[in-house]
């Protein structure tokens, strides 16, 4: 097994693999090594939804670029990935948001992304199956916003489509490998300490997502990333069409009907209130399928069986937003994590953007807002 | 499909008590505690739902509530496993076309 590779990337989720694609696409020698298996921790296991909407602006313009790569993703990548444009529908329950999403809509529609605001006779006919009147803890739902060039695909599928992709062009991905310290010399990483042996890389990319902190701390970075834990619910099969958008709830939960007919739900990604603390339990599945019976309550899914459920890892960054960067010191050590809940839609752009960093040193795509450099205070 | 009165193994059969059912609009006798598929099993039903995409006929097949083949349009609610549902007086049961329709029962939820 080859243990040198031009870059060494740690964590082998979406942006892990999609870095891996691109760069070993453009003949880079690349090896990912990965904890569990690839979309293990947060990519497989995230809401499903692409969304450029009802983002920090620091990374709309980024958002909207990836939107634009996954219109073709499965066909580059040769595997189904199950997107689809559905839209997504953010609701808004009270004065407070509905100014939000006013002043927010203003700043997307100035930057070109297809959203606009909608009034409840609106939603009601996006989502006839869905209960508007009962509002939701006690709030009356007063309104929202669609954007049009948001959707869906499938988290699992996306991730593997990018691991495969990866291998087809030659990159070494390597799962159930744990990195488990660093040897950095003269500013640089020089040797990455496994499971498995040591590897070392021209470039060691820091990939590893909620343990992205874990990683920077072994080469002497701090890497301000904060995990927890999302809950996901998947139901059985419903007709197509009982929920036509990807639906959005802050900050109780989000709702997609997938290309298969399930309903996945799934916690905000800001803690719950009720659920002070940084793992998840029987008692928010409960919550969340309360939640969702009295919702879809028009349709009676109190009798729908409740199929799987499994917990996915996010993480919070100070700002809520992704680092992407060199740290600095070592020199050759490379972020690419820190996505706060919101990083799935990125995944295809990320990959591009953070290869023609690591082998051009620029790109021209929006990642300069995003950073590392931001989070040093020493630069 | 026949019952066997006299078993090698499980003995004698009890004598049952019988509910009605409602299969697909007709009336049809039942034992009590006998999970739905198998009163239509005794009653020579061989086809329990079609299929979402093809339209393709199905029966039970695991008989252990874990692969869905049985699924049929219970008291209104599609996709019920009959395998391991057991037959009420005046339930209604409809065969299942594709994944059924959702509607609000007047059952408490």
């Amino acid at each position: 097994m080859e243990r040198i590779s031009d870059v060494l990337i740690i964590g082998g989720g979406i942006m892990g693999c999609s870095l891996a694609y691109n760069l070993a696409k453009r003949g880079a020698s690349v090896t990912v090594l990965e904890k569990t298996t690839c979309g293990s921790e947060g990519s497989g296991r995230n809401s499903s939804g692409v969304r450029a909407q009802c983002r920090d602006p620091k990374e709309l313009k980024l958002a909207m670029q990836s939107e634009e790569m996954w219109l073709t993703l499965s066909e580059e990548l040769d595997y189904d990935v199950e997107y689809r444009r559905i839209g997504n529908l953010q609701l808004a329950f009270d004065q407070e948001r509905m100014e939000e999403y006013r002043q927010r809509v203003s700043r997307e529609q100035a930057a070109g992304l297809p959203v606009r605001m909608l009034d409840m006779d609106e939603i009601r006919r996006r989502l006839p199956n869905v209960n508007l009147d009962d509002g939701i803890d006690g709030c009356q739902f007063l309104g929202g916003t669609l954007c049009d060039s948001d959707g869906t695909a499938d988290p699992l599928r996306a991730t593997k489509a990018f691991h495969y992709a990866a291998v087809r062009h030659g990159a070494v991905v390597l799962p159930h490998v744990t990195v488990t310290g660093m040897t950095v010399e003269n500013h640089k990483v020089t040797r990455v300490h496994t499971t498995a042996g040591d590897f070392s890389g021209g470039i060691v990319v820091n990939a590893a997502g909620a343990w992205g902190w874990e990683i920077g701390k072994m080469a002497g970075v701090d890497v301000p990333i904060t995990p927890y834990l999302c809950q996901v619910c998947i139901t059985q099969k419903l007709p197509p069409d009982t929920l036509k958008h990807y639906l959005c709830i802050h900050p109780y939960a989000f709702w997609n009907q997938t290309a298969h007919g399930n309903l996945l739900y799934t916690n905000a990604h800001a803690p719950l209130e009720q659920f002070p603390r940084h793992d998840v339990g029987y008692d928010v599945v409960e919550y969340l399928c309360r939640v969702t019976q009295k919702l879809f309550s028009p349709i009676g899914l109190g009798k729908l069986s409740l199929i799987r459920t499994y917990s996915g890892w996010n993480e919070v960054t100070p700002d809520g937003c992704a680092m992407i960067g060199f740290a600095g010191d070592p020199e050759n050590f490379f972020v690419d994590a820190g996505y706060s809940g919101h990083g799935f839609c990125l995944g295809p752009a990320s990959g591009v953007a953070c290869a023609d960093l690591i082998l051009e040193g620029k790109t021209d795509l929006a990642v300069s807002e995003l950073a590392f450099a931001r989070f040093d205070k020493t630069r | 499909m026949n019952r066997i009165p006299d078993h090698p193994i499980l003995g004698k059969e009890e004598p049952s008590s019988f509910v009605t059912i409602i299969v697909d609009g007709k009336p049809l006798k039942a034992r009590e505690g006998q999970m739905i598929a198998a009163a239509l099993m005794e009653n020579g039903y061989e086809k329990f739902r079609t299929t979402s995409r093809l339209g393709e006929p199905r029966f039970f097949y695991c008989g252990i509530g874990q692969c869905t083949d049985c699924m049929m349009e219970v008291d209104g609610v599609p996709g019920i496993r009959t395998c391991i549902t057991p037959v009420r007086e005046g339930m209604t049961v409809n065969t299942l076309r594709g994944l059924g329709t959702w509607r609000k029962t007047d059952e408490k939820d």
